[in-house]
């Protein structure tokens, strides 16, 4: 990196109000940090700014915690011992990032919690649904590009 | 959850400025994939070498013209069926932004264009991950073009194009930065009306007959805007009836 555009990175930041700018390229790492004023923070986290707004805060998680939409998309155990992925929400279905890239998941694949198995797309919103069980792709139910319910059987997995 | 609610709610509070990357969005998701980022990290480039647009649709900037980034942001207290206000405060941040640089012909071409005049200036990409039926984290990309003069998009338009000045992208980042802050606070505060309220006096084409064209009959007719639904769904009058329509079951017609 040259001197000028370290100067161009510096004049970025103090013009910009921002506490902090990283850049990262293959050849370097570099981490720019302005003197954050210790004094305005004291002040904004004193009672007679402050209280009100962080005391509410919890209150609005907690709204957000319990939404329609929590309990459904657990997993349900069917007769044969296999579980579902259901669709969070009403949208398209779709089982790739792309249209030519490829599945998240296939029939077949082992699946971890937490990973990526389709994306629900509403409004032009793009969800990644991540799965909350493990196990193995016994069944995709829903053919991709289509509309899918709140609640609707998206994958059939052999949690064994 | 939040120690310092102030500090842990500015969008913006560290940024991460590429030289270039494939697409910021992309750089924000591997980087979450990784546990790397902090919630309201931004992630900043001069040169998206491979921006996206909806699923597929290729977003065109030039090195150093426009500004092109994405925040990361963890709206928890957002139930995943209302996440249509993510695509609000985007779209409210965006237009406020143009109408404090002087642009007056400024609206949201339903659901997430931002038009300054007849032409398209701005686009949102918002990505969220869903996990045990609630957003866990919300990619909001954003990509304005400032100061390119020509596209080889049709339709699209710049700051410049409109305003006849070129601006300083830091400048338009900071102000960006700055609304989409207090639109994001808004919605914390469950100001959800209004920001309904403000989204639907920018629609595009609010108000005024056009022809339409529902996608699933082929029927042409002709129709007047006059909101969006909870979920973001067009409502339109058409003898005096209102119908809602999905984006997928409507077109606008010339």
């Amino acid at each position: 990196m040259k001197a000028k555009e370290i100067q161009e990175l510096i004049d970025f930041i103090s013009k910009s109000g921002l506490d902090e700018v990283n850049i990262e390229t293959e050849e370097f790492k570099i981490k720019v940090k302005k003197n954050t004023e210790v004094k305005q923070k004291k002040v904004e986290a004193s009672p007679s700014t402050a209280a009100a707004p962080a005391a509410s805060v919890p209150a609005a998680e907690e709204n957000g915690a319990t939404p329609a939409t929590a309990e459904p998309a657990a997993p349900e155990t069917k007769g044969n011992g296999y579980l579902e992925i259901k669709s969070p929400m009403i949208g398209t279905f779709y089982r790739s990032a792309n249209p030519d890239s490829e599945p998240f998941v296939s029939v077949g694949d082992k699946i971890s919690v937490g990973q990526t198995v389709c994306i629900v797309e509403a409004m032009k919103l793009f969800n990644e649904i991540e799965s909350e069980i493990a196990g193995t792709i016994i069944k995709v139910l829903v053919d991709n590009s289509s509309p899918v319910e709140y609640d609707q059987p998206l994958f059939l997995i052999d949690p064994a | 959850m939040h120690k310092d609610p102030i500090q842990s709610l500015f969008i913006g509070s560290k940024v991460i400025k590429l030289p270039s990357c494939h697409s910021t969005n992309r750089v924000v998701s591997d980087l979450l994939t990784e546990d790397k980022l902090t919630h309201g990290t931004v992630v900043i480039t001069d040169h998206q070498t491979a921006g996206k647009g909806q699923r597929g649709n290729k977003w065109e900037a030039e090195p150093g013209q426009n500004l092109t980034f994405s925040a990361a942001i963890r709206p928890v207290f957002l139930p995943v069926n209302q996440q249509f206000e993510l695509t609000v405060i985007s779209s409210l941040a965006i237009v406020r932004t143009l109408l404090d640089l002087n642009l007056v012909d400024v609206s949201i071409k339903w659901p997430n264009d931002i038009f300054a005049a007849d032409g398209k200036i701005a686009g949102i990409l918002i990505e969220n991950s869903v996990r045990s039926g609630q957003l866990e984290w919300a990619i909001i990309g954003i990509g304005l073009n400032v100061n390119q003069k020509q596209f080889a998009t049709e339709g699209a338009t710049s700051l410049f194009l409109q305003s006849g000045t070129s601006y300083m992208l830091e400048e338009v980042f900071e102000v960006l930065l700055g609304h989409l802050n207090a639109y994001y606070n808004w919605l914390r505060w469950g100001r959800i009306s209004e920001l309904r309220a403000l989204y639907t006096r920018y629609l595009r084409w609010l108000d005024q007959p056009r022809t339409f064209r529902d996608t699933r009959t082929d029927h042409k007719f002709t129709g007047v805007i006059t909101g969006v639904t909870d979920t973001g769904k067009l409502i339109v009058k058409q003898n005096d009836l209102e119908k809602i329509y999905d984006y997928k079951q409507i077109a606008f017609e010339q």
